[in-house]
Protein backbone atom coordinates (compact mmCIF):
# COMPACT_ATOMS: atom_id res chain seq x y z
CA UNK A 1 0.00 0.00 0.00
CA UNK A 2 2.86 2.63 0.97
CA UNK A 3 4.23 1.50 -2.72
CA UNK A 4 0.73 2.66 -4.10
CA UNK A 5 1.03 5.96 -2.34
CA UNK A 6 4.53 6.56 -3.38
CA UNK A 7 3.38 5.93 -6.93
CA UNK A 8 0.28 8.39 -6.63
CA UNK A 9 2.40 10.75 -5.27
CA UNK A 10 4.74 11.25 -8.33
CA UNK A 11 1.69 10.44 -10.44
CA UNK A 12 0.52 13.27 -8.81
CA UNK A 13 3.54 15.64 -8.89
CA UNK A 14 3.45 15.31 -12.72
CA UNK A 15 -0.16 16.40 -12.79
CA UNK A 16 -1.89 12.73 -13.79
CA UNK A 17 -2.92 11.79 -10.72
CA UNK A 18 -5.98 9.83 -12.04
CA UNK A 19 -8.12 10.01 -8.40
CA UNK A 20 -10.43 7.73 -9.46
CA UNK A 21 -8.59 5.20 -9.28
CA UNK A 22 -7.60 5.92 -5.86
CA UNK A 23 -9.37 3.42 -3.40
CA UNK A 24 -10.87 5.16 -0.77
CA UNK A 25 -8.10 4.11 2.13
CA UNK A 26 -5.97 6.14 -0.39
CA UNK A 27 -8.04 9.14 -0.42
CA UNK A 28 -7.93 9.09 3.42
CA UNK A 29 -4.60 9.64 3.44
CA UNK A 30 -4.18 11.81 1.28
CA UNK A 31 -6.85 14.04 2.36
CA UNK A 32 -5.48 13.20 5.80
CA UNK A 33 -2.14 14.94 3.94
CA UNK A 34 -4.03 18.11 3.44
CA UNK A 35 -5.35 17.17 0.10
CA UNK A 36 -8.60 18.91 -0.34
CA UNK A 37 -8.92 17.21 -4.15
CA UNK A 38 -9.04 14.02 -1.96
CA UNK A 39 -12.15 15.14 -0.18
CA UNK A 40 -14.03 16.15 -3.43
CA UNK A 41 -13.45 12.70 -4.48
CA UNK A 42 -14.73 10.83 -1.39
CA UNK A 43 -18.22 12.86 -2.01
CA UNK A 44 -18.38 12.46 -5.29
CA UNK A 45 -18.16 9.00 -5.05
CA UNK A 46 -20.38 8.32 -2.41
CA UNK A 47 -23.19 11.51 -2.54
CA UNK A 48 -25.73 9.07 -5.11
CA UNK A 49 -25.60 6.12 -3.00
CA UNK A 50 -25.47 7.93 0.20
CA UNK A 51 -28.73 9.77 -0.96
CA UNK A 52 -30.36 6.48 -2.26
CA UNK A 53 -29.58 5.13 0.76
CA UNK A 54 -31.24 7.82 2.79
CA UNK A 55 -34.01 8.50 1.02
CA UNK A 56 -35.00 4.82 0.66
CA UNK A 57 -34.66 5.11 4.49
CA UNK A 58 -36.16 8.22 5.17
CA UNK A 59 -38.75 8.91 2.40
CA UNK A 60 -38.26 12.98 1.99
CA UNK A 61 -35.61 14.39 -1.03
CA UNK A 62 -34.69 17.44 0.28
CA UNK A 63 -34.45 16.09 3.63
CA UNK A 64 -32.15 13.21 2.40
CA UNK A 65 -30.10 15.81 0.79
CA UNK A 66 -29.38 18.07 4.02
CA UNK A 67 -28.81 14.75 5.90
CA UNK A 68 -25.93 13.55 3.49
CA UNK A 69 -24.67 17.16 3.42
CA UNK A 70 -24.64 16.60 7.24
CA UNK A 71 -22.98 13.23 6.67
CA UNK A 72 -20.22 14.74 4.70
CA UNK A 73 -19.55 17.30 7.21
CA UNK A 74 -19.22 14.93 9.50
CA UNK A 75 -17.10 12.79 7.62
CA UNK A 76 -14.63 16.60 7.05
CA UNK A 77 -14.82 17.31 10.72
CA UNK A 78 -14.11 13.87 12.23
CA UNK A 79 -11.71 11.88 9.69
CA UNK A 80 -8.62 12.47 11.42
CA UNK A 81 -10.17 10.08 13.81
CA UNK A 82 -10.89 7.05 11.46
CA UNK A 83 -9.46 3.83 12.32
CA UNK A 84 -7.59 3.59 8.82
CA UNK A 85 -7.84 -0.50 9.61
CA UNK A 86 -11.78 -0.30 8.77
CA UNK A 87 -13.55 0.12 6.17
CA UNK A 88 -14.08 3.33 4.94
CA UNK A 89 -17.76 3.16 3.05
CA UNK A 90 -18.94 1.25 6.53
CA UNK A 91 -17.89 4.38 8.41
CA UNK A 92 -19.41 6.79 6.07
CA UNK A 93 -23.04 4.29 6.03
CA UNK A 94 -22.81 4.48 9.82
CA UNK A 95 -23.01 7.86 9.94
CA UNK A 96 -25.43 8.50 7.31
CA UNK A 97 -27.47 5.43 9.05
CA UNK A 98 -27.52 7.10 12.61
CA UNK A 99 -28.80 10.30 11.02
CA UNK A 100 -31.63 8.57 9.46
CA UNK A 101 -32.51 6.86 12.43
CA UNK A 102 -32.70 10.06 14.12
CA UNK A 103 -34.46 11.45 11.31
CA UNK A 104 -37.02 9.25 11.53
CA UNK A 105 -37.31 9.19 15.68
CA UNK A 106 -37.49 13.10 15.04
CA UNK A 107 -40.51 12.73 12.81
CA UNK A 108 -42.26 10.04 15.06
CA UNK A 109 -42.91 12.64 17.62
CA UNK A 110 -44.25 14.92 14.80
CA UNK A 111 -47.39 13.13 13.39
CA UNK A 112 -47.57 15.52 10.69
CA UNK A 113 -44.92 15.00 8.84
CA UNK A 114 -45.84 11.97 6.61
CA UNK A 115 -43.61 9.73 4.84
CA UNK A 116 -45.68 8.54 2.02
CA UNK A 117 -47.30 12.04 1.49
CA UNK A 118 -43.76 13.49 0.99
CA UNK A 119 -42.40 10.64 -0.88
CA UNK A 120 -45.50 10.89 -2.90
CA UNK A 121 -44.87 14.69 -3.96
CA UNK A 122 -41.31 14.21 -5.10
CA UNK A 123 -42.12 11.14 -7.60
CA UNK A 124 -44.86 12.85 -9.40
CA UNK A 125 -42.53 15.89 -9.76
CA UNK A 126 -39.37 14.22 -10.43
CA UNK A 127 -40.26 11.01 -12.45
CA UNK A 128 -38.36 10.72 -15.40
CA UNK A 129 -40.15 10.96 -18.70
CA UNK A 130 -41.08 7.71 -20.14
CA UNK A 131 -41.24 7.02 -23.55
CA UNK A 132 -43.57 4.45 -24.99
CA UNK A 133 -42.13 0.85 -25.45
CA UNK A 134 -43.50 -0.70 -28.43
CA UNK A 135 -42.75 -4.30 -26.87
CA UNK A 136 -45.32 -3.57 -24.27
CA UNK A 137 -48.58 -3.71 -24.35
CA UNK A 138 -50.49 -0.76 -22.66
CA UNK A 139 -51.87 -2.96 -20.27
CA UNK A 140 -48.14 -4.24 -19.45
CA UNK A 141 -46.99 -0.81 -18.90
CA UNK A 142 -49.21 -0.21 -16.66
CA UNK A 143 -48.60 -3.58 -14.98
CA UNK A 144 -45.15 -2.53 -15.08
CA UNK A 145 -45.77 0.82 -13.42
CA UNK A 146 -47.73 -0.26 -10.89
CA UNK A 147 -45.80 -3.52 -9.96
CA UNK A 148 -42.90 -0.41 -9.25
CA UNK A 149 -45.20 1.58 -7.02
CA UNK A 150 -46.13 -1.59 -5.01
CA UNK A 151 -42.60 -2.61 -4.54
CA UNK A 152 -41.56 0.87 -3.17
CA UNK A 153 -44.88 0.95 -0.93
CA UNK A 154 -43.74 -2.32 -0.12
CA UNK A 155 -40.24 -1.69 1.18
CA UNK A 156 -41.75 1.87 2.92
CA UNK A 157 -44.24 -0.39 4.80
CA UNK A 158 -41.26 -2.32 6.58
CA UNK A 159 -40.61 -1.16 10.00
CA UNK A 160 -37.78 1.15 10.16
CA UNK A 161 -34.68 -1.43 11.35
CA UNK A 162 -36.08 -4.21 9.09
CA UNK A 163 -36.05 -1.50 6.46
CA UNK A 164 -32.55 -0.25 6.98
CA UNK A 165 -30.95 -3.60 6.70
CA UNK A 166 -32.86 -4.36 3.45
CA UNK A 167 -32.20 -1.97 1.67
CA UNK A 168 -27.89 -1.95 2.95
CA UNK A 169 -28.38 -5.37 1.72
CA UNK A 170 -30.02 -5.23 -1.55
CA UNK A 171 -30.02 -1.94 -2.45
CA UNK A 172 -26.00 -1.38 -1.44
CA UNK A 173 -25.11 -5.16 -1.57
CA UNK A 174 -23.85 -4.50 1.97
CA UNK A 175 -22.80 -8.44 3.89
CA UNK A 176 -23.82 -9.17 6.73
CA UNK A 177 -20.95 -7.68 8.58
CA UNK A 178 -20.90 -4.26 7.08
CA UNK A 179 -25.00 -4.19 7.72
CA UNK A 180 -24.17 -5.48 11.89
CA UNK A 181 -20.86 -2.78 11.86
CA UNK A 182 -23.02 -0.07 10.19
CA UNK A 183 -26.72 -0.98 12.44
CA UNK A 184 -24.59 -1.74 15.32
CA UNK A 185 -26.67 -5.07 15.97
CA UNK A 186 -25.35 -8.49 16.13
CA UNK A 187 -25.14 -11.05 13.06
CA UNK A 188 -27.97 -12.87 14.35
CA UNK A 189 -30.51 -10.15 14.33
CA UNK A 190 -29.55 -9.21 11.41
CA UNK A 191 -30.00 -12.62 9.61
CA UNK A 192 -33.62 -12.23 11.53
CA UNK A 193 -34.46 -9.13 10.51
CA UNK A 194 -33.89 -9.67 6.84
CA UNK A 195 -35.64 -12.56 7.10
CA UNK A 196 -38.89 -11.38 8.45
CA UNK A 197 -38.27 -8.14 5.79
CA UNK A 198 -38.51 -10.61 2.99
CA UNK A 199 -41.38 -11.85 4.10
CA UNK A 200 -43.01 -9.16 4.77
CA UNK A 201 -42.19 -7.79 1.61
CA UNK A 202 -43.05 -10.56 -0.61
CA UNK A 203 -46.29 -10.46 1.26
CA UNK A 204 -46.90 -7.68 -0.05
CA UNK A 205 -45.92 -7.73 -3.43
CA UNK A 206 -46.70 -11.43 -4.57
CA UNK A 207 -50.77 -10.48 -5.60
CA UNK A 208 -48.39 -8.10 -8.43
CA UNK A 209 -46.57 -11.26 -9.83
CA UNK A 210 -49.49 -13.81 -10.18
CA UNK B 1 -35.71 -29.58 4.24
CA UNK B 2 -39.46 -28.99 5.07
CA UNK B 3 -41.24 -25.31 3.86
CA UNK B 4 -40.78 -23.71 7.54
CA UNK B 5 -37.30 -24.75 7.51
CA UNK B 6 -36.98 -23.34 3.88
CA UNK B 7 -38.69 -20.27 4.86
CA UNK B 8 -36.41 -19.94 8.43
CA UNK B 9 -33.49 -20.20 6.38
CA UNK B 10 -34.28 -18.64 3.22
CA UNK B 11 -31.39 -15.83 3.74
CA UNK B 12 -28.49 -18.10 4.00
CA UNK B 13 -29.63 -19.41 0.77
CA UNK B 14 -30.17 -16.67 -1.02
CA UNK B 15 -27.47 -14.42 0.78
CA UNK B 16 -24.97 -17.63 -0.17
CA UNK B 17 -24.16 -17.94 3.92
CA UNK B 18 -24.33 -21.87 3.31
CA UNK B 19 -22.27 -24.59 2.72
CA UNK B 20 -22.38 -26.53 -0.59
CA UNK B 21 -24.13 -29.70 1.53
CA UNK B 22 -26.66 -26.75 2.97
CA UNK B 23 -26.98 -25.26 -0.80
CA UNK B 24 -28.80 -29.13 -2.43
CA UNK B 25 -30.48 -29.11 -0.18
CA UNK B 26 -32.14 -25.92 -0.82
CA UNK B 27 -32.24 -26.41 -4.48
CA UNK B 28 -33.89 -29.69 -4.09
CA UNK B 29 -36.33 -28.39 -1.88
CA UNK B 30 -37.25 -25.67 -4.50
CA UNK B 31 -37.56 -28.30 -7.16
CA UNK B 32 -40.30 -30.26 -5.22
CA UNK B 33 -41.97 -27.14 -3.42
CA UNK B 34 -44.02 -25.23 -5.97
CA UNK B 35 -45.03 -22.71 -3.00
CA UNK B 36 -41.56 -22.21 -1.72
CA UNK B 37 -40.00 -22.12 -5.44
CA UNK B 38 -42.53 -19.20 -6.47
CA UNK B 39 -41.64 -17.31 -2.70
CA UNK B 40 -38.34 -17.55 -4.14
CA UNK B 41 -38.97 -16.09 -7.61
CA UNK B 42 -40.99 -13.33 -6.03
CA UNK B 43 -38.33 -12.20 -3.73
CA UNK B 44 -36.29 -12.00 -7.05
CA UNK B 45 -38.32 -10.36 -8.97
CA UNK B 46 -39.25 -8.09 -6.57
CA UNK B 47 -35.81 -7.17 -5.23
CA UNK B 48 -34.99 -6.83 -8.98
CA UNK B 49 -37.91 -3.46 -9.70
CA UNK B 50 -36.80 -2.72 -6.17
CA UNK B 51 -33.00 -1.92 -7.32
CA UNK B 52 -34.38 -0.42 -11.13
CA UNK B 53 -36.57 2.62 -8.96
CA UNK B 54 -35.24 5.42 -9.87
CA UNK B 55 -32.57 6.86 -8.14
CA UNK B 56 -32.79 10.44 -6.84
CA UNK B 57 -30.16 12.82 -8.35
CA UNK B 58 -28.34 16.00 -5.61
CA UNK B 59 -29.59 18.97 -6.50
CA UNK B 60 -27.22 21.06 -8.56
CA UNK B 61 -25.99 23.64 -6.11
CA UNK B 62 -25.36 20.56 -3.49
CA UNK B 63 -21.74 20.85 -3.93
CA UNK B 64 -21.67 24.64 -3.47
CA UNK B 65 -23.48 24.35 -0.07
CA UNK B 66 -21.52 21.48 0.63
CA UNK B 67 -18.42 23.58 0.05
CA UNK B 68 -20.15 26.42 1.88
CA UNK B 69 -21.14 24.46 4.78
CA UNK B 70 -16.89 23.38 5.11
CA UNK B 71 -15.69 26.62 4.91
CA UNK B 72 -17.54 28.04 7.42
CA UNK B 73 -16.93 25.06 9.45
CA UNK B 74 -13.82 26.63 11.96
CA UNK B 75 -16.47 29.55 12.81
CA UNK B 76 -17.85 27.01 14.77
CA UNK B 77 -14.66 25.44 16.50
CA UNK B 78 -14.00 26.74 19.88
CA UNK B 79 -10.61 28.91 19.64
CA UNK B 80 -11.03 29.60 16.38
CA UNK B 81 -13.74 31.91 15.42
CA UNK B 82 -16.84 32.55 17.10
CA UNK B 83 -18.29 30.51 19.72
CA UNK B 84 -21.62 29.73 20.35
CA UNK B 85 -24.48 32.61 20.55
CA UNK B 86 -25.25 31.91 24.22
CA UNK B 87 -21.27 31.50 25.43
CA UNK B 88 -20.73 34.45 23.51
CA UNK B 89 -22.81 36.77 25.39
CA UNK B 90 -21.85 35.40 28.98
CA UNK B 91 -18.41 35.69 28.61
CA UNK B 92 -18.81 39.36 27.09
CA UNK B 93 -20.69 40.14 29.71
CA UNK B 94 -18.10 38.60 32.40
CA UNK B 95 -15.19 40.59 30.77
CA UNK B 96 -17.43 43.58 31.02
CA UNK B 97 -17.83 43.09 34.59
CA UNK B 98 -13.79 42.21 35.30
CA UNK B 99 -12.75 45.27 33.57
CA UNK B 100 -15.55 47.40 35.41
CA UNK B 101 -13.99 45.97 38.76
CA UNK B 102 -10.23 46.30 37.67
CA UNK B 103 -10.73 50.33 36.88
CA UNK B 104 -12.54 50.78 40.47
CA UNK B 105 -9.41 51.84 42.25
CA UNK B 106 -8.15 54.04 39.45
CA UNK B 107 -11.92 56.26 39.31
CA UNK B 108 -12.17 56.02 42.58
CA UNK B 109 -8.17 57.81 43.34
CA UNK B 110 -8.63 60.25 40.40
CA UNK B 111 -6.20 62.95 41.62
CA UNK B 112 -8.50 66.33 41.56
CA UNK B 113 -6.54 69.31 39.94
CA UNK B 114 -7.04 72.37 42.34
CA UNK B 115 -6.38 75.76 40.43
CA UNK B 116 -5.57 78.47 42.23
CA UNK B 117 -5.53 81.54 40.53
CA UNK B 118 -1.90 83.03 40.98
CA UNK B 119 -1.77 85.93 43.31
CA UNK B 120 0.76 88.85 43.25
CA UNK B 121 1.78 89.86 46.91
CA UNK B 122 3.78 92.84 47.04
CA UNK B 123 7.20 92.97 50.00
CA UNK B 124 6.25 94.51 52.53
CA UNK B 125 8.51 97.45 54.17
CA UNK B 126 11.04 95.95 56.69
CA UNK B 127 9.69 98.28 59.53
CA UNK B 128 6.45 96.99 58.77
CA UNK B 129 7.38 93.79 58.55
CA UNK B 130 9.18 93.78 61.51
CA UNK B 131 5.97 95.40 63.85
CA UNK B 132 3.22 92.79 62.06
CA UNK B 133 5.89 90.43 63.11
CA UNK B 134 5.09 91.37 66.65
CA UNK B 135 1.55 92.02 65.88
CA UNK B 136 0.79 88.92 64.38
CA UNK B 137 -1.63 86.54 66.19
CA UNK B 138 -0.55 83.31 66.63
CA UNK B 139 -2.86 81.54 64.07
CA UNK B 140 -0.49 83.64 61.25
CA UNK B 141 2.76 82.54 62.76
CA UNK B 142 5.08 82.10 60.06
CA UNK B 143 6.08 78.54 58.80
CA UNK B 144 8.12 77.44 56.50
CA UNK B 145 8.20 78.32 52.78
CA UNK B 146 7.60 74.85 50.77
CA UNK B 147 8.82 75.46 46.92
CA UNK B 148 9.31 71.91 44.84
CA UNK B 149 13.41 71.13 45.04
CA UNK B 150 13.39 70.95 40.87
CA UNK B 151 11.13 71.65 38.42
CA UNK B 152 8.12 68.47 38.24
CA UNK B 153 9.97 67.41 41.44
CA UNK B 154 6.79 66.59 43.97
CA UNK B 155 9.14 66.33 47.02
CA UNK B 156 8.91 69.44 49.03
CA UNK B 157 11.92 71.35 50.60
CA UNK B 158 11.86 74.20 53.14
CA UNK B 159 12.54 77.83 52.25
CA UNK B 160 13.74 79.00 55.83
CA UNK B 161 13.47 83.03 53.53
CA UNK B 162 10.07 83.12 52.75
CA UNK B 163 7.63 84.01 54.94
CA UNK B 164 4.58 85.12 54.92
CA UNK B 165 0.82 85.17 56.45
CA UNK B 166 -0.46 82.49 54.10
CA UNK B 167 1.33 79.11 52.69
CA UNK B 168 2.39 79.96 49.01
CA UNK B 169 3.10 77.07 46.95
CA UNK B 170 4.65 77.05 43.58
CA UNK B 171 4.74 74.51 40.96
CA UNK B 172 8.20 75.61 38.91
CA UNK B 173 7.49 73.41 36.00
CA UNK B 174 4.70 75.69 35.25
CA UNK B 175 5.67 78.55 36.62
CA UNK B 176 2.66 79.86 38.21
CA UNK B 177 2.38 80.66 41.68
CA UNK B 178 -0.72 79.73 44.29
CA UNK B 179 -1.59 80.83 47.01
CA UNK B 180 -3.69 79.46 49.87
CA UNK B 181 -4.83 80.08 53.56
CA UNK B 182 -3.80 77.76 55.69
CA UNK B 183 -6.50 75.97 56.06
CA UNK B 184 -7.81 75.45 52.65
CA UNK B 185 -4.13 75.63 51.45
CA UNK B 186 -3.26 72.45 53.17
CA UNK B 187 -6.20 70.28 51.89
CA UNK B 188 -5.52 71.52 48.94
CA UNK B 189 -1.73 70.88 48.50
CA UNK B 190 -2.47 67.53 49.89
CA UNK B 191 -5.01 66.66 46.98
CA UNK B 192 -2.33 67.92 44.87
CA UNK B 193 0.54 66.07 45.84
CA UNK B 194 -1.40 63.07 44.57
Amino acid sequence: MAEAIDLNAQREERGRVDWEELDDAQLVERYLEGSERAFHQLTERYHDRLLNFIYRTVGDRDRSEDLVQETFVRVYRHLHRFDPDKKFSTWIYTIASNLAKNELRNRSRNPLVLFQAIKKNWDDDHRPLQWEDESYSPDDLYKKRFLRETVEEAVEELPEHHRVVFVLREMEGKTYEEISEITGVTLGTVKSRLNRARNKFAEIIAPMLE
Amino acid sequence: MNCEEFHERYSEYRDERTAADGLREFERHLEECEACARYHRVICRGVEVFRDLPSPSPSPDFYDRLKHRIYHLEDGIPGAGSWPTGSAAVLAVAAAGLLALAWVPFVSQVPVEVQLQPVSVERPDAAVERSAERETPSLFQSGPFLTPSRSGDRSWRSDGDRQGSSLLWRDEGSSSMGVSTLGSGSAGLSRGLR
